[in-house]
């Protein structure tokens, strides 16, 4: 294929600026509604993959485009992931291509993402083609984002104003992609090196993994090798999405594929790895690798004991699908058995939750997320401790490490006030203030990530009313005066209620704790003590009241019917909750930790 | 089919703003009510027909139905079952709904018992829950029905309503004795949704009562009426000899059936209830052979739990040796497990052939329940 007629290119947005709809109107304009006559075929060939339920999502699609200077191009669009929790991933996808559209909603404006993806976009080089999306809104005010736009280095006129719900502008982006964009460079002749920027499971056709071929060229047949994990496997078959599956001979320098090589586990194929041949290998695989380790953790436990088997069927399926996720078997004296489970962060621990409840129907105890601490013992050993119930001995610790992030907060200028004192109550260290245009300012902290898990992003939504976007990466770890704090319920620890707290804030933390406890655990048939404590200390006491009313004292005619429902509802309640102890402890008490404010 | 007949009449001259039951505001002798009694009969025409253990009306306000209505119905009753004299004949009744005639109209018809719905001996409360009488109309009606001749009367309190002290509880338990009645019925106030209470709760102008306030109030009336009543199921007391042989029926678990609309039936191993709307109700029984919505099939498991929830109820328990003639199985030996777990919880007894709740498990007997089932 001639590479001057390639163009690679993927969308980067803040979320709800309108990139999927930006791409599906690309899809519409070079490929379904094209090529009309085609769509029998291309129905009955989804058709099949509905019937073999073969439902790969593409994370790169082919398009051929006719241009107005009467030349074919192909264009690569390439998918990049859509949230906070995945910059590296999102960061090695952009390495996949040479140029980006960059999003911005005409009534929102600049947002912290948008930047944030903007900044990743220009570490790897791309020509970036600014649009400005949604001009057909009543609200649009694309002057305002053009401003905003002028403010980051663009020019005025580089901006395309269009709506891709309307179909306003579509053209014009295709046409500057080619014009401004720059194709591929193509060596064909040295050792393949092809980038993975990302991997789906499919069941009937194992992993699929796609890359881009940045020198050399690929084909069926081929023996290749993981650069970063030394893992070899043999190309079953190489391809394009045009968006269907479309086998190909082999592909070559500048273009982007995906390629099928009987890899059964996602986790064995780390997203910015480098493909070569095993029989010519590269001399050096591509830079910017990175292991991706998970920096959010809690406790999965199944509310009834014997779902714990289809738990793990669980995590294990979705595992197939998120190389990112981690768990391991764990066991809480209070919980029984379950899974500790590692995440990228906040969001990627919801969604996996999420669809542990909903997909896969288990009804399960979620404990409060955590980081991961890094211990420095009085020997002088360092070990890394990711449930805070595992904390060692106070007295053997001689100091302890935290993860920071550095965040950075977007807003209109009326909320600095309230978002600063949140970031402080926080144990954040400011760093600057930047005004992006007028009413655009943004703020960077670092701050503790510990901090950040606990009802951060919640309470930036309500401070600023909704209008503060927010985006983070890690930084480094960072020595911390804390300490671990025990909860009590009966006078029983429940190991599954510990957090790890910083000194300055232990005392309160822990009376707001057993204050919150004591509203949200039921009463029982006896008293009920919660106790805080930090070592051998109570800090903080509760007492709950023995239950004494659970009566219906109305008669209800004969209709015992309603009346036994009322009664299995009841016990159906109760079932959900999970026994500690002699005490029932309803889901929400492990998340009450959550719902303290600083 | 021989069983206790229930008759369900659900209009009343106005809506109590806590009421949750099947009633609705109808105009005195107005067609309406005069249609319903139409559908009533022809129902109570096409049943099975039998031998009555108890006949009930109840509401609703079956009083303000007036007492040609009612007597018609108990025509229509007896033209089809086979009532025994002494057979208990129950009609519920609001003061203020009925006088001197009705009483003398029904005792003709053989009403023998009167449940009067007095709730309250204290104006302000009558009011505040939205009732239409006063203290003098409960007196009244009374005397009325003892000078007819209906000597056995049941009086209905509720208490737990939001306010209330126990001095207030108190004084309705004094009051209460001082009428002398054969039965008394107790009710603690369930703010349900759906009523004016709830609404003025949840939109916090009425405090709601504590739970614990709740408790000491059942308690404190148990203590004083057990001096001369018979406590014998957890709601209710009675003059020896004076127990509602209609609701017994119901947590002896016998059977039932239900006339009206929304009224419940049990027949052997299968429930069924009407149409609740009494216009949908008019409809069907017009239209079809019967109005009945909602039908199950009782399995035995099902039956012995609710055996169980409705048995201990009554004070006295469940009858061990009854239980093994009924069931062919030990009690004990089904319920092993749940019966350790809330004796030890000191909910549950095991006395003199009987199991029970204990004194503490009586307010508390929904947790004793839901380990059934």
């Amino acid at each position: 294929m001639d590479a001057s007629r390639v163009r690679n290119f993927c969308i980067i947005a803040h979320i709800d600026h309108g990139k999927s709809t930006l791409a599906d109107r690309i899809l519409e304009q070079t490929h379904a509604i094209a090529s009309r006559n085609m769509k029998a075929q291309l129905l009955d060939s989804m058709d099949l993959e509905r019937e073999r339920g073969i439902t790969i999502k593409a994370k790169a699609v082919r398009l051929n485009y006719h241009a107005k200077d009467g030349s074919d191009y192909v264009f690569n669009l390439i998918d990049t992931p859509g949230h906070v929790d995945f910059t590296y991933e999102v960061s090695k996808t952009l390495y996949a291509a040479e140029g980006a559209l960059l999003v911005v909603d005409a009534s929102q404006g600049v947002e912290a993402q948008t930047l944030a993806n903007l900044h990743l976009a220009l570490d790897a080089n791309l020509t970036i083609i600014p649009v400005i999306n949604k001009i057909d809104l009543p609200s649009a005010q694309p002057e305002k984002a053009q401003e905003q736009l002028v403010e980051l280095g663009f020019l005025p006129e580089e901006s395309i104003l269009a709506s891709a719900k309307e179909g306003i502008g579509i053209q014009e982006i295709l046409e500057a992609v080619i014009k401004k964009v720059p194709p591929p460079k193509s060596d064909q002749t040295a050792p393949l090196r092809a980038l993975v920027f990302d991997s789906v499971y499919d069941v009937y056709r194992g992993v699929i993994v796609f890359f881009r071929v940045k020198e050399g060229v690929i084909k069926k047949g081929d023996r290749i090798l993981m650069m970063r994990t030394a893992n070899e496997f043999e190309v079953l078959e190489v391809g394009v999405f045009t968006p269907e599956m479309q086998p190909a001979d082999s592909l070559s320098a500048g273009e982007v594929g995906y390629l099928i090589a009987n890899i059964k586990n996602v986790s064995e194929v780390k997203v910015g790895d480098t493909v070569t041949l095993a029989t010519n290998p590269a001399a050096e695989p591509l830079p910017g690798y990175k292991e991706v380790k998970p920096m959010v953790f809690c406790g999965f436990y199944p509310v009834i004991p014997n779902e714990y088997g289809i738990l793990k069927d669980a995590l294990d399926r979705l595992k197939l699908n998120d190389a990112a996720l981690l768990f391991e078997p764990e066991s809480s004296s209070a919980l029984g058995f379950g899974y500790r489970c590692g995440f990228l962060g906040l969001l990627h621990m919801e969604i996996i939750q999420e669809r542990l409840e909903r997909e896969y129907n288990i009804d399960m105890i979620a404990t409060s997320p955590n980081v991961r601490f890094r211990v420095i013992n009085n020997a002088g050993e360092e070990l890394e401790v990711d449930n805070p119930a595992k904390l060692p001995d106070p007295g053997s610790i001689q100091k302890i490490l935290e993860p920071f992030i550095k965040a950075q907060i977007i807003m209109p200028p009326d909320f600095i006030g309230p978002i600063m004192e949140l970031c402080q109550g926080k144990r954040g260290i400011y760093k600057n203030t930047q005004y992006v245009t007028a009413n655009r300012v943004l703020i960077s902290y670092e701050l503790p990530l510990s901090e950040v898990v606990f009802d951060f992003y919640d309470r930036l939504k309500s401070l600023s009313k909704g209008y503060a976007s927010f985006d983070y990466e890690y930084l480094d770890f960072r020595e911390s005066d804390l300490v671990k704090m025990d909860i009590l319920v009966a006078g029983e620890p429940v190991d599954a209620l510990s957090f790890v707290v910083h000194k300055e804030k232990a005392y309160y933390k822990g009376r707001e704790l057993v204050t919150k406890l004591r509203e949200i655990i039921p009463r029982q048939m006896f008293e009920v003590a919660i106790q805080a404590s930090i070592g051998n200390k109570i800090v903080a006491r509760e007492t709950i009241a023995p239950l004494r009313k659970n009566v219906i004292a109305k008669c209800y005619g004969g209709d015992i019917t309603r009346k036994r429902k009322l009664l299995e509802k009841q016990k159906e309640g109760k079932k959900r909750m999970k026994k500690v102890g002699r005490v029932d402890l309803p889901q929400e008490a492990f998340l009450a930790i959550l719902k303290i404010t600083d | 089919m021989n069983g206790g007949l229930y008759i369900h009449i659900p209009f009343c001259a106005a809506k109590c703003a806590y009421c949750s039951f099947n009633s609705i505001p109808a105009e005195k002798n107005s067609p309406l009510i005069k249609r319903y009694f139409e559908a009533l009969k022809l129902e109570i025409g096409r049943s099975d027909g039998g031998e009555a253990a108890s006949v009930y009306f109840g509401g609703g306000t079956p009083s303000f139905a007036g007492a040609e209505l009612l007597a018609d119905t108990l025509l229509a009753v007896r033209t089809k079952y086979f009532v025994p004299p002494e057979t208990e004949i129950t009609v519920e009744v609001n003061p203020g709904t009925a006088g001197k005639d009705f009483f003398r109209k029904m005792k003709e018809a053989g009403v023998n018992r009167i449940s009067l719905g007095m709730q309250s001996s204290d104006d302000a409360t009558l009011k505040y829950l939205g009732r239409l009488h006063t203290n003098s109309d409960t007196e009244n009606c009374l005397s009325e029905a003892r000078a007819a001749g209906i000597e056995n009367i049941g009086l209905d309190l509720i208490y737990g309503i939001p306010g209330q002290s126990m001095r207030d509880i108190e004084k309705e338990a004094a009051k209460l004795l001082s009428l002398a009645p054969q039965h008394i019925s107790t009710y603690c106030l369930s703010i349900d949704e759906g009523t004016g209470m709830f609404e003025r709760v949840h939109k916090g102008e009425l405090p709601e009562l504590s739970e614990d306030l709740a408790a000491d109030m059942y308690y404190l009336l148990k203590d004083r009426f057990s001096v001369k009543y018979s406590h014998y199921e957890l709601s209710n007391y009675s003059l020896p000899g004076r127990e509602s042989r209609h609701n017994e029926i119901y947590w002896n678990y016998n059977d039932y059936i239900g006339f009206g609309a929304g009224a419940a039936s049990k027949r052997g191993s299968r429930r069924m209830s009407n149409e609740s709307g009494p216009e949908k109700y008019m409809e069907l029984i017009k239209r079809n052979d019967s109005a009945i919505l909602f039908e199950e099939s009782l399995t035995e498991e099902t039956q012995l739990k609710e055996t169980v929830f409705l048995g201990l109820r009554l004070l006295r328990g469940i009858d061990l040796a009854g239980w093994k003639t009924r069931f062919g199985k030990d009690f004990l030996f089904l319920f092993e497990k749940q019966f350790e777990k809330l004796a030890g919880l000191g909910l549950l007894e095991q006395k003199d052939g009987f199991i029970k709740l204990t004194r503490e498990g009586l307010f508390l007997s929904n947790e004793v329940f839901v380990e059934f089932v």
